[in-house]
């Protein structure tokens, strides 16, 4: 490590009483890529918080020393301007201005990184423009200054907010899982983009739960347990066991997959197409099955199709598809997810916070939604016994950590809500389950816990349909994986001596088809 | 001010706890203090006139159309929509009724004709609101937009049908429904009967479930409130009809939230309208729904209206869509949808009353009242965003 840039000496911070942070201690040098790894819970945001001033100076205990100085921020404004910066998980862009206001948002002119003083001064579009796209030329990256943030893909917001980020002079910059929602084209890139910047010294921490990223890109890894640093380790020198085991404090078993018969047909997709309302075709002729007992896995980039394949066959995607669903050999036709559930299908989105949840209210509300028809009488009435035990049932089943089903969503872990997302689809009782990302944004023991979930539905009987992008979850889990490029099937695999290298292949065009 | 109880979840009662408990069953009291410190006050700048039978038999009968339009306008509020038509609605509500009174001589045929023509008003409240909810539901208009149409269409629609005039006077029947009341006799029978049946309620409930305090409270409560309503009414010439059909809406409205599948999807689709839909909540129907029923609720009101007025005039419920709102808001409802309930509303009626009787009796200037009520309506809602934000 040459020169310090960034350390931390027994930092603590509690909670009314309950610590989250413990004698965190650390360096990191300048020019560094560091990897902070931990459970959810561990410490990590908290810590984050304190170094971008979300938690000012003085609530907190210990030191925290930047480029020499000890950081004394008030607000997030003196961290920016002390030169860290934070690219957040959910990216704080404005989707219906262009790059170049996102760019320069509150400093309408001279475009310095201070913010206007005059509330009415002119803003100068040409400059701005003009200015916004050498800022993104000299920087490398493809984006125009002139489109809307809303236009652009995820992967070029991302870049969008790390140009914000260079424009504030940024020299620490710190990324919350910046590859949650890349393809591995577009995560390749980014890495491009790391490595450029580190070697103009640019310090990065990066926050994630994807270890094959963190030991291709990062110099060290950082554990937090419990809000205690418990280990400084070389990638070069430990293994992925290692670091989940430092994580979770006890050696974690990974399951192999189990072996499952799969029994009749439930559920078949014959020459599926959809054209959406733009004339944009996003799926063309697929073809799929899926049997009882059966994990099937959709595998492809993103933008491939997975999540609408799911969407279109429950008739809630926008459009016009053509193309005939059977169900148990009788063609069905759902126009949205109430019909679907007639024919026992059931979706699990993929944003639980968006489309799954409802954050506010309590856990029971959430999870007995769908089947409320089953919990009241013919009139409309509530039978709020039968719903109470459902609840129980419901909560003990599928291992949610709560105080009681009256406690909203919202204080739940990430894990826990995915719980919830989960128990009020298998309350409905569906044959079918198609599952979007069940695992995206939580940690390792709580993604242990969704797959032996999941798991067992399958051994109940139940035919699921998988999208994930973690293709290691894809190939732990299902029996077979069907691949998706540009809309079209392109290959079905038997999980049987797969590796990522196959499917990925396939998913990016790069081998020929197999059959 | 915080009368939302923890935004309606599984009705399951905590055992553990029992401190945290009493805590917020005291917070859930504090609109009642609220109200009653306001009372108090009023009596005394009032030289005692205003905690007395009668005068809380007057206002009991003033909040009875705004109680009725904020039930309604709770149920579509909690879907995170607004319906500004409900005045003018209101309006052309009462017109018909009273159109069908003078013009069809519906007058004439006794209660028949009475009841016939608050068939007409509501049906007509109705249809009203049914159109609303297709364009919001349906077309997936903004709500705001379609009932700001609505109320304009329905002002001029009033405007047409009454050539701009008054129509008075209505047929003796319809009048009664504002005018009269339940004996003192019967007033006090009824009251007993209702103390007999939740006394019998507590009962069986107390063979049933675990949670003795609970039904102690709820049995205290109720009698205390069928204690205070004897005081009022039977001192005063007994339970004005008005009051038994405002409070049939508020009660129904309490039933259909906290009780039925329906209450459930609003609360669900205010909450998140995305997960909703991906719930298979029928977002549509209920949506419908829930504006058809403000629709009857205004047709509902019109009728009180024009019967309490003995005739409808073109401008009636200018503005009572407002008062509505506020009522609602004060209430602890959110405007974003998911969070809300009838007893808060009722709770944010009875304030708007006491003040607007209140103030009336002590002799501000009407003026004066309008400026007060505005401040009480911004510092309740603060307050109660408070009061939410240390929870």
């Amino acid at each position: 490590m040459n020169q310090t840039i960034l350390s931390f000496s027994g930092v603590s911070k509690s909670f009314h009483g309950t610590s989250v942070l413990r004698e965190v201690t650390f360096d990191v040098g300048l020019g560094e890529c560091v990897a902070l790894v931990g459970e959810n819970g561990a410490g990590k945001s908290t810590l984050m918080k304190i170094l971008c001033g979300v938690w000012p100076a003085g609530s907190f205990e210990g030191q925290v020393t930047f480029e020499g100085k000890a950081i004394s921020f008030q607000n997030t404004l003196e961290a920016r301007k002390a030169g860290i910066s934070v690219i957040h998980q959910e990216l704080c862009l404005f989707p219906e201005l262009s790059v170049a206001e996102n760019l320069f948002l509150t400093e309408a002119y001279p475009y310095d990184g201070s913010p206007s003083q005059s509330l009415f001064s002119r803003v100068r579009w040409n400059d701005l423009y003009e200015k916004a796209q050498t800022l993104l030329d000299e920087l490398g990256f493809n984006v125009d200054a002139r489109v809307k943030i809303g236009n652009l893909s995820v992967a070029k917001r991302q870049l969008v907010e790390i140009a914000r980020a260079v424009h504030h002079k940024a020299r620490l910059l710190i990324l919350d899982e910046p590859t949650s929602a890349l393809s591995a084209t577009e995560v390749a890139q980014l890495f491009h983009v790391i490595t450029e910047m580190r070697k103009q010294n640019v310090t990065f921490l990066f926050i994630s739960h994807r270890f094959e990223e963190i030991f291709k890109i990062c110099d060290r890894i950082i554990v937090l347990r419990d809000g205690q640093s418990v280990a400084n380790l070389l990638p070069a020198q430990t293994s992925e066991k290692e670091v989940v085991h430092q994580m979770v404090g006890r050696p974690i078993h990974y399951r192999t997959r189990s072996q499952r018969k799969p029994g009749k047909e439930l559920l078949r997709v014959d020459k599926l197409s959809h054209t959406l309302a733009n004339g944009k075709k996003i799926l063309e002729n697929v073809d799929i099955q899926v049997r009882e007992g059966e994990i099937v896995g959709v595998a492809g980039l993103m933008g491939a199709g997975r999540s609408e394949l799911m969407r279109s066959i429950l008739g809630v995607l926008p459009g016009h598809r053509t193309g005939q669903v059977f169900r148990e050999g009788l063609p069905i036709n759902c126009n949205g997810i109430d019909e679907a559930l007639k024919h026992r299908v059931a979706f699990v989105p993929e944003d639980r916070k968006k489309d799954g949840l409802f954050l506010g209210h309590a856990i029971g509300f959430n999870m007995t939604v769908p089947i409320l028809h089953r919990l009241s009488s013919w009139a409309g009435w509530m039978n709020d016994k039968a719903e109470k035990v459902e609840v129980g049932q419901l909560i003990e089943r599928m291992r949610v950590k709560c105080r009681s089903a009256d406690e909203p969503v919202r204080n739940l872990s990430g894990g826990n809500q995915q719980k919830v997302l989960l128990s009020k689809w298998v309350a409905a009782g569906p044959k079918v389950l198609f599952l979007d990302e069940p695992t995206r944004g939580i940690d390792v023991a709580a993604k242990e816990e969704i797959y032996e979930v999941i798991e067992k539905l399958a051994s109940e009987g139940l035919g699921i349909l998988l999208v994930t992008s973690e293709l290691p979850e894809l190939l732990n889990l299902s029996d077979r994986i069907v691949v998706l490029r540009e809309g079209r099937l392109v290959g079905e695999l038997n999980n049987q001596g797969l590796t990522q290298e196959s499917v990925m292949s396939l998913a990016t065009g790069a081998g020929h088809v197999v059959h | 001010m915080s009368f939302t109880e923890a935004a309606v979840g599984v009705p399951m009662k905590r055992e553990a706890k029992r401190e945290v408990d009493w805590k917020s069953q005291l917070r859930s009291l504090g609109p009642l203090a609220v109200l009653l410190i306001c009372a108090v006050v009023f009596h005394w700048l009032s030289g005692e006139a205003f905690l007395t039978a009668r005068n809380l038999s007057n206002l009991s009968r003033q909040v009875c159309v705004n109680l009725t339009l904020a039930v309604g306008m709770t149920l579509v509020i909690l879907t995170a929509g607004i319906d500004l038509s409900v005045g003018s609605v209101l309006a052309l509500s009462g017109m018909v009724t009273a159109i069908t009174q003078v013009h069809f001589h519906w007058a004439d045929w006794g209660w028949q004709g009475a009841v016939a023509s608050l068939l007409a008003g509501v049906s007509v409240g109705g249809l009203c609101g049914s159109i609303s909810g297709f364009a919001v539901s349906r077309l997936g208009i903004t709500p705001f937009i379609v009932s700001l149409g609505m109320m304009v269409i329905a002002r001029g629609l009033t405007l047409v049908i009454s050539d701009a005039q008054a129509v008075a006077p209505l047929g003796e029947s319809l009048g009664q429904l504002s005018s009269d009341y339940l004996s003192v006799e019967a007033s006090r029978f009824f009251l007993i009967a209702l103390s007999i049946l939740s006394l019998a309620y507590a009962g069986f409930r107390w063979t049933k479930e675990a949670n003795k305090r609970d039904i102690l409270r709820d049995t205290f409560f109720a009698l205390t409130g069928f204690a205070v309503v004897g005081l009022i009414f039977g001192g005063y010439r007994g339970i004005p009809y008005m009051v038994f059909v405002a409070a049939l809406v508020a009660v129904s409205g309490h039933i259909l939230l906290k009780s039925t599948r329906f209450g459930r999807f609003l609360y669900a689709i205010g909450g998140n309208r995305e997960a909703a839909e991906l719930s298979g909540v029928p977002v549509n129907l209920s949506l419908w729904c829930a504006y058809l029923l403000m629709g009857l609720l205004a047709g509902l009101s019109g009728v009180l209206d024009s019967a309490r007025v003995n005739g409808a005039v073109p401008t009636a419920g200018e503005l009572a869509e407002l008062d509505a709102i506020a009522a609602v808001v004060i209430g602890g409802t959110s405007l974003m949808g998911g969070i809300g309930t009838i007893t808060g509303t009722l709770f944010g009626v009875l304030v708007l009353g006491v003040l607007n009787n209140g103030m009336s009796l002590i002799g501000v200037n009407e003026h004066y009242q309008k400026i007060f009520k505005g401040l009480v309506i911004i510092t309740a809602v603060y307050l109660d965003l408070r009061a939410k934000k240390r929870r």
